[in-house]
């Protein structure tokens, strides 16, 4: 009876879609640094960080990987000691949360805000007012600097992309057959540049290619 | 929806820096009584595992549960079928380092490979430690037979053309 | 608090963990710090909202605005303004409480812990108006099942974007009408006066012609909606289970000549995805089956087409399904082509059940044990 059971070892799965969201979310992609070649330092950017004041904002375009760089920033700081929390702001009405979050964190706690300025101005005024009351750092991510300094300005490529994509689960078993250099290249040029909407072009092409594959 | 909360983001790699990774490197091995982990709905799955790698005076608690997520391009929503937690050292002793435990399948929601959204049951262990870090061990088996979604021909040509 | 589920060990009780270990200088942030702050932020708020409430229902609060020095002992309020006053206090414990509550639910729980939990909870709260019971992850039907039909048990629902394409139009061009009726009431006074504002007449120019473009959209969108007639979709029972067969009764109404009309059987998988200032919702039929169709249809004058067919669900196919961000939804639709106007699509969700499930005694878990050992 014993030979019947089925023998798992492993944490995880076999991903029949490696460009599932569970695998392209902010803290399961690895923040790059596309200017540098290699990946963010984190350590750095905590440094400069302090030097701007303790609030800053990670600037960039949709799908550049602001969210990322800020969820493993905020793991940095964490690890350094200091409170954090992390909040992804879905529009003004958010501003109640948000305001929570910078209310609950102690004196020199850091609140992180993923799309800023979805908050709008009012939102903004508010968070920044009750931040610098209670000397609560922000490090928020936004499409434009919006009153904050700015930390790091988020931009892409194509060699970015591909980084990203030989870093997914399972990279060497799919690629060359399920996706190929040439898709890599046609998805970001289709998305503009945006690494978001890169990776889902190349979801559907996984699973079209997967399944002609199957059929055949 | 009743028993669906949003995607675990313990599942995520907390530990994103060298130093904040605790010292035990957990190594889980977990059986499942069928072969090829295929149940149907309202069987019993029975499952025993053995967790290595930990020090005994480092486990604060262990949960053991069975649940099934979403994975696709949408965000990842889950629902608990079933759960465990063992939080004193007498109870910890009792389902760690070895274990077992059976559990009634429910009737859905069924595995299912769609295009866009895909359902999947798994088995997970999680191993609190002292240090308030924690360790997750996830195992995938298949409810039901439902045959994979077919994709939409016109797509299929849109790219091969 | 942290307990031990079915029945297993016993509860232990442990003074919250505010830091983790330290390591050398560092230390490891908790959520224990902050769900407690968390935590008394809303007793703080729910203490605001008890001595306020307190005060003005006492009447101490109370005073007479035009004599502030006077303090008034006897209450003159209405109703509504007792309301009004009351409203504040009362919301600021609404929102304490259900906080506080939400903060003893999820201290020191993983994401599995809260998920089980929670579902403990809404079971026996909300047992008929969520998952139908003994299928988790099915949509409810009720909806689907409220209306009886005219020949066939159920007649279901219509889920048309027509409609809110309507609603949207109408609202849009009545809105920004208003606007221009508001420019426009300024500019003529101006010019009864004797004056002329040419840099409200220049504005009101672009804003006249958005005006009349929405009221257009608007009245095409319901001489499409209502020239084409009704469609009506009977089934014979609701819920669907796969490898069942069901009735279907198709109605369509509207004078003159429909080009074709086709029903058809449709799984739709819906997810969506949000991600900062990105949210997405992507749809995907993934299986589309033609049930019937019908050439040169003319409705009787002064009734209706209607037609009756067999509709099988497939065996083994997907159960619906829904969660928060994902859906895989199963409806009938009717596609018409009428003579003069453009094609019409109408949607009509059904649910459509896990099948038939094999019947599975129960295994005592210790024998299979004793057996794999």
């Amino acid at each position: 009876m014993a030979s019947a059971f089925d023998l798992c070892t492993t944490r995880t799965v076999e991903p029949t879609n490696p460009f599932a969201t569970r695998y392209i979310g902010p803290a399961s992609l690895a923040p790059h640094d596309p200017a540098a070649g290699r990946l963010h330092d984190l350590g750095g950017l905590a440094a400069r960080l302090a030097i701007l004041g303790g609030s800053a904002a990670i600037v960039g375009a949709h799908g550049s990987g602001k969210s990322t760089l800020l969820v493993h920033l905020a793991g940095r700081i964490e690890s350094e000691g200091r409170p954090v929390e992390r909040i992804r702001i879905r529009g003004a009405a958010a501003t109640p949360d948000a305001l929570r979050m910078v209310w609950r964190l102690p004196r020199g706690g850091v609140a992180c805000l993923d799309s800023w300025e979805a908050l709008g101005a009012i939102g903004r005024g508010l968070v920044r007012w009750t931040a610098a009351w209670r000397s609560v750092a922000l490090v928020v991510t936004s499409h434009r600097p919006l009153g904050l300094p700015v930390l790091v300005i988020c931009r892409t490529s194509k060699s970015l992309l591909a980084e990203i994509v030989a870093r997914l689960p399972g990279h060497d078993e799919w690629y060359g057959i399920m996706i190929r250099d040439e898709d890599v290249a046609e998805a970001f040029r289709h998305s503009g540049g945006d690494i978001r909407r890169a990776l889902d072009d190349l979801y559907d092409r996984f699973e079209r290619r997967r399944r002609l594959i199957g059929d055949l | 929806m009743s028993d669906a909360a949003r995607s675990p983001q313990s599942w995520e790699p907390r530990d994103a820096t060298p130093e904040a990774r605790p010292t035990s490197f957990p190594r889980v091995m977990l059986q499942f009584s069928h072969p090829g982990r295929c149940y149907q709905p309202l069987e019993w799955l029975t499952v025993e595992y053995a967790v290595s790698g930990i020090a005994e005076d480092r486990t604060r608690a262990m949960e053991r549960s069975l649940l099934w997520y979403t994975e696709g391009k949408g965000e990842e929503d889950m629902g608990v079928h079933f759960f465990e937690r063992f939080t004193t050292q007498e109870t910890i002793a009792g389902v760690m380092p070895e274990g077992s435990f059976a559990v009634q399948l429910p009737s859905s929601p069924l595995s299912y490979e769609g295009v866009i959204v895909k359902i999947r049951w798994c088995v997970r262990l999680r191993v609190f430690f002292e240090t308030g870090r924690d360790h997750v061990s996830e195992h995938v088996f298949t409810l039901g037979s439902v045959p994979p979604a077919a994709i939409p021909v016109r797509a299929v040509e849109r790219l091969y053309v | 608090m942290e307990f031990c589920g079915r029945g297993i060990g016993s509860p232990a009780m442990r003074p919250p963990r505010f830091f983790a270990k330290k390591r050398g200088h560092r230390r490891t942030g908790s959520q224990a710090w902050g769900t407690f702050a968390e935590g008394l932020f809303y007793a703080l708020l729910i203490s605001v909202g008890l001595v306020f409430g307190a005060l003005l229902v006492t009447g101490a609060a109370v005073y007479a605005p035009a004599e502030p020095d006077v303090v008034v002992l006897q209450r003159g309020y209405d109703w509504w303004m007792w309301l009004l006053t009351l409203l504040i206090p009362v919301a600021l414990l609404a929102f304490g409480g259900s906080g506080l509550v939400r903060v003893v639910r999820i201290w020191g729980k993983s994401l599995e812990h809260r998920a089980a939990g929670g579902l403990a909870l809404v079971k026996g709260l909300a047992r008929g108006t969520q998952n139908p019971p003994g299928h988790p992850g099915v949509p409810p039907c009720e909806n689907l099942e409220n209306s009886p039909g005219t020949v066939l048990r159920y007649r279901l629902p219509l889920e048309s974007p027509e409609n809110w394409t309507l609603v949207g139009f109408g609202l849009f061009a009545l809105l920004w009408n208003a606007v221009v009726v508001v420019l426009a009431v300024g500019a003529g006074a101006d010019l009864i006066g004797g004056t002329i504002d040419w840099l409200l007449l220049c504005l009101l120019v672009p804003f006249v012609a958005v005006g009349v473009g929405g009221v257009v959209f608007f009245v095409r969108a319901v001489v499409l909606a209502t020239s084409v007639g009704p469609t009506q979709i009977e089934i014979s029972d609701h819920p669907l289970v796969p490898g069942s067969s069901y009735d279907v009764l198709l109605g369509q109404g509207g004078a003159g000549l429909f080009r074709s009309i086709e029903l058809g059987l449709e799984i739709e998988e819906q997810a969506t995805f949000r991600q900062g200032t990105d949210t997405r919702t992507q749809r995907l039929v993934v299986r589309r089956e033609r049930i019937a169709g019908w050439q040169r249809v003319r409705a009787v004058p002064g009734g209706r087409f209607e037609a009756r067919v067999t509709v099988t669900i497939p065996p083994g196919a997907m159960h619906s399904f829904a969660s928060e961000n994902n859906s895989v939804q199963w409806r009938v639709v009717v596609r018409g082509q009428p003579d003069r106007w453009p094609e019409f699509v109408r949607v009509f969700p059904v649910v459509v059940f896990p099948g038939s499930i094999r019947a599975v005694l129960p295994e005592p878990p210790p024998e299979v044990l004793e057996e794999a050992g």
